[in-house]
């Protein structure tokens, strides 16, 4: 038998397998080297070591624990960002319904220069509203710290 | 369901610890589940661990990465519960999830491996061997343990989607044509991949068979 008729590697491979095509077969019924060649490879494999991988008879149980404890605790997750909203929004609803707490004014007792600015202040711009801004005020009482007077 | 992979699943469950289970039983645990029985479900996961693992155990060769991966099997399973319909069985679900799985997670030790090569100098122990399978030895005798150890290093040397074919060929019986339908790929790739594994493990393997 001409070698180039011969099996490929792979072909044997699959007739190993029983997975070759029908018309190599016949080639092989009829080439010495390829049958050889097909004895060699099906001693190999056949001389694999053939894994024991049986769980043994209580893996079900185990595995029904592990997979049940897996799902409660994906379940009170699930339920985390429901109970974290909830919380969120009563907070929410708290502040927005509750009384504003008033700010604590302290008084203040300027310098005598201070006061005299703040008094030629409101002598100049007596109307300006603004003025009752807390936030404005201190900064004002900040200001007549700052220049020492 | 195929006939091949039908006849698999059959004889695992034969051979394992449940009752095989009709179409038609398995159609009413699956309503009875969807009602909310949670015991259901847990007859369902008992119904088909040792098959899942067992699939698991040989494809990734660790039972305690087997019983791991089962586990995460099942969990997608719940998920998927409402997607079952009856034209396919649950035993074919897990049986394809479980070798994709399993394929992704030999990917990830490959890439975790090469990173601790990476990491270590030219002296330092091969991490392949260092690893010692934690289950118990499959065989009693010294020959078969040390027959295991070259095997499961060989099988190291493939790619995780050639162990996977070669696994599901060689061990599981299942034909390529099944193969190709589980991984979705073409039957040709299926064969290719098939002999490089078996050419790898052929060259690995050469003096123990001499031996």
């Amino acid at each position: 038998m001409n070698s180039k008729d011969c099996l490929s590697e792979q072909e044997l491979t699959l007739h190993y397998y029983g997975e070759h095509d029908d018309s190599r077969g016949r080639h092989l019924a009829d080439c010495q080297r390829c049958t050889q060649r097909l004895t060699t490879l099906t001693a190999q494999l056949d001389q694999l070591p053939k894994p024991d991988c049986t769980p043994d008879a209580l893996a079900g149980v185990r595995m029904a624990a592990r997979v049940r404890e897996q799902l409660t605790t994906r379940r009170r997750r699930k339920w985390l960002p429901v109970f974290g909203a909830g919380a969120v929004a009563a907070i929410a609803l708290v502040l927005t319904f509750s009384p504003a707490p008033q700010p604590e004014i302290q008084q203040v007792t300027l310098p005598s220069a201070a006061a005299a600015t703040l008094t030629g202040l409101e002598e100049d711009m007596p109307d300006i509203e603004f003025l009752d801004d807390i936030e404005l005020l201190k900064e004002l009482d900040l200001l007549a710290q700052i220049e020492g007077v | 369901m195929s006939t091949a992979t039908a006849a698999i699943v059959d004889s695992l469950l034969e051979s394992g610890y449940s009752q095989k289970m009709t179409a038609a039983e398995e159609q009413q645990l699956l309503e009875r589940i969807r009602a909310g029985d949670d015991s259901g479900f847990e007859q369902l996961v008992r119904e088909h661990t040792g098959k899942v693992i067992g699939l698991a155990w040989r494809l990734l060769g660790s039972r305690e990465e087997a019983e791991d991966l089962a586990q995460e099997a099942f969990l997608r399973l719940h998920r998927s519960l409402d997607g079952f319909r009856g034209d396919s069985r649950i035993s074919t679900w897990l049986y394809r999830t479980t070798t994709r799985l399993a394929i992704d997670h030999l990917r990830r030790e490959r890439i975790k491996r090469r990173l601790f090569f990476f990491r270590q100098d030219n002296d330092a122990p091969d991490p392949v061997e260092l690893a010692g399978d934690p289950r118990p030895d499959p065989g009693s005798t010294f020959q078969s343990q040390e027959a295991m150890r070259l095997l499961r290093k060989s099988l190291g040397k493939l790619s995780p989607r050639q162990q996977v074919i070669f696994t599901l060929r060689h061990y599981e019986g299942l034909p390529l044509k099944e193969i190709a339908e589980h991984l979705e790929l073409e039957t040709g790739t299926v064969k290719a991949h098939l002999h490089r594994a078996v050419t790898q493990l052929r060259q690995d393997l050469a003096d123990y068979h001499e031996g």
